[in-house]
């Protein structure tokens, strides 16, 4: 079996007496789009933020295309090549729209004081790039007439395709969005869809937290389940489906 | 097309104006501004270079400290001790006075810059307590509560900056050079990374930016210009006393930035200018200076939260709408460049 790109191996989680991640072991293949789902409070986006380093995993270790990365530091993590989005969006709101993509190139820019002070001229070559690179991440996400909005005021909608441009900013080789679609109709969910294949068919690895069934099974190659922080299911769409305890998870057990 | 002229003809107002109005700042001594008037201008200029600091630290990364009159005590009396006791010329002084402040910056950030919100805020104040506390008790090397008086005036190798005019247009001189290196600092990747901080740290960490050494970055630019600035307050006086550099001269800083308008550059400049002037304007006012200075502050926390540099921008706005009847806003509702799309 070829190497995953993500491999995350018996972690666990603990916020006082809640055990949130429970023992759970991942991977991700390149070049797929996984989907992990889950009743609320099953411990996803605790996943996620062990993941991106937001959080230390109390056990168990987590390896990036070989490289073992566990307790590594948000902006190492993202320098690994690494982005993600937010539940709950974390955008800069007093910043345009493009200015929060110009950020996301952070990962990939060089300047630092000395040119910055004096303005050189690879201060304005590299300028020149990023604003050409952050035009185009918005236009992948359909937002390029948007770019000059601040980012506290576009609608939800648009603000949550913001927070996937600006992550795409930085390159990455995996993505973790984080329920991308909650809040949207069903139009807007629609072109989510295409969104994110076109993103994966450019050569990006998808990893998306998601409640939106419909969604999960048409987007996704592989589905993981969690429940009260353990993993209880992994495989294909179809798979998942008919598995009977994520059908418990999801709707409960019978009485009898 | 008149309207595309204006929008390019604004365009540039917007990059150029700063240096306009420093132009014809700089020609006042000139068409006989009196001595008094240029020795407040070169006051504000002194105090100016602390403010920009603030407005790096609290308007562009988010962090709010009242310490910095604690950096520009270290300045002071490095240039007034090693030029007044040891016979130092002013320029090594001031060399040394920055080394020490980069040092002591970079310890007193990596301690206190953990901290968030208003718990930095007290962390820094309490730094700037401890300062004017030591300037008071050190007496042998500081001359005490009662100050240290007979700090030469600046001087250039051979060249001395005496005179009233001369002093001012140094200190305008490093005004501008401030200006401009920190408004290309902060319009580039440094300044993002800064503003992504002051927005949402976590996300800034997400996306590849060391939040810790951009923050201390940050810090320590600050100190070291509340340090220039303190030295030149030094020979600006050739005098200096603990209270001048003391808690209350921290928050009087942290006041003027947000008079003027925080994470603007031109903004606080205005808020020195103001809070400068305005207490020789209403000199005669004596006993209610201070309510007077309150009152500015609370007419402007209550009506114009952008300080002056918000009210500016609104009242612009305004007029441009009644001149070209259409809306247009610099910060946020429309787009940027709406302006300069043309109109039948």
């Amino acid at each position: 079996m070829k190497q995953a790109l993500l491999s995350i191996n018996d972690v666990s989680k603990k916020f006082g007496g809640l055990q949130a991640v429970d023992e759970v072991s991942l991977q991700v293949q390149k070049g797929q789009i996984k989907a992990l789902v889950g009743p609320n409070g099953a411990g996803k986006t605790t996943l996620f933020n062990l993941i991106t380093g937001a959080h230390l995993s109390d056990q168990g270790t987590i390896a990036f295309s070989g490289k073992d990365i566990t307790g590594s530091p948000p902006h190492k993590v993202n320098e690994y090549g690494m982005a993600r989005t937010f539940q709950i969006l974390r955008l800069f709101n007093k910043l345009t729209a493009l200015e929060n993509v110009k950020v996301g190139c952070h990962r990939w820019t060089k300047v630092g004081l000395v040119h910055g002070c004096l303005r050189t001229s690879v201060v304005r070559r590299e300028e020149k790039i990023i604003t050409e690179k952050s035009m185009e991440c918005l236009e992948r996400v359909g937002l390029a007439d948007s770019a000059h909005k601040l980012a506290g005021n576009l609608p939800l909608g648009k603000r949550k395709l913001l927070e996937v441009a600006r992550a795409l900013a930085s390159d990455p080789e995996l993505l973790l969005l984080d329920e991308p679609a909650a809040g949207l109709n069903d139009k807007e969910t629609d072109e989510l869809l295409h969104r994110i294949w076109a993103i994966r068919d450019s050569g990006v690895t998808v990893l998306i937290i998601e409640h939106n069934m419909n969604l999960v099974m048409r987007l996704s190659d592989e589905v993981a389940v969690l429940n009260y922080g353990r993993k209880i299911a992994d495989g294909k769409p179809a798979e998942i489906q008919n598995n009977p305890e994520v059908i418990s998870a999801y709707l409960g057990t019978g009485v009898s | 097309m008149i309207v595309q002229l204006w929008a390019k003809f604004r365009n540039s107002l917007a990059s150029w104006g700063i240096w306009l109005v420093f132009g014809l700042i700089l020609v006042l001594p000139l068409v006989g501004l009196s001595e008094h008037y240029i020795s407040l201008l070169t006051l504000s200029a002194v105090l100016a270079l602390a403010v920009l600091g603030i407005d790096l630290l609290m308007g562009y990364t988010g962090l709010l400290s009242l310490g910095q009159a604690g950096f520009m005590a270290i300045g002071a009396y490095t240039s007034a001790i090693l030029t007044v006791r040891y016979g130092v010329g002013a320029i090594p002084a001031l060399i040394a006075a920055q080394a020490i402040t980069l040092v002591t910056a970079v310890f007193i950030g990596k301690a206190v810059l953990r901290l968030k919100g208003y718990h930095l805020a007290i962390a820094t104040l309490a730094f700037s307590v401890i300062m004017e506390q030591l300037l008071v008790n050190l007496r042998n090397l500081t001359g005490g509560p009662s100050g240290l008086a007979g700090v030469p005036s600046l001087s250039v190798g051979q060249i001395s900056v005496t005179g009233g005019q001369s002093l001012f247009y140094l200190c305008m001189f490093a005004v501008m050079v401030a200006i401009f290196l920190l408004k290309n600092l902060t319009n580039c990747r440094v300044g993002r990374a800064w503003q992504a901080i002051a927005g949402d740290e976590l996300a800034a960490a997400t996306l590849s930016i060391n939040t810790d050494n951009f923050k201390l970055l940050a810090f320590v630019i600050s100190a070291c210009l509340a340090a220039f600035s303190g030295s030149l307050y030094a020979h600006y006086m050739h005098f200096i006393a603990p209270e001048m550099v003391g808690m209350q001269a921290s928050l009087n800083l942290v006041v003027m930035t947000a008079l003027g308008g925080a994470g603007t550059l031109w903004g606080p400049l205005l808020g020195v200018v103001l809070l400068t002037f305005l207490p020789d304007f209403i000199a005669y006012l004596q006993n209610f200076q201070l309510i007077i200075n309150g009152l500015v502050l609370l007419i402007s926390i209550v009506f114009f939260p952008g300080g002056l540099a918000g009210l500016l921008t609104y009242l612009y706005n305004m007029i441009v709408e009644r001149l070209f009847g259409r809306k247009e806003y610099l910060n946020g509702g429309g787009t940027k460049n709406e302006a300069s799309s043309p109109v039948n």
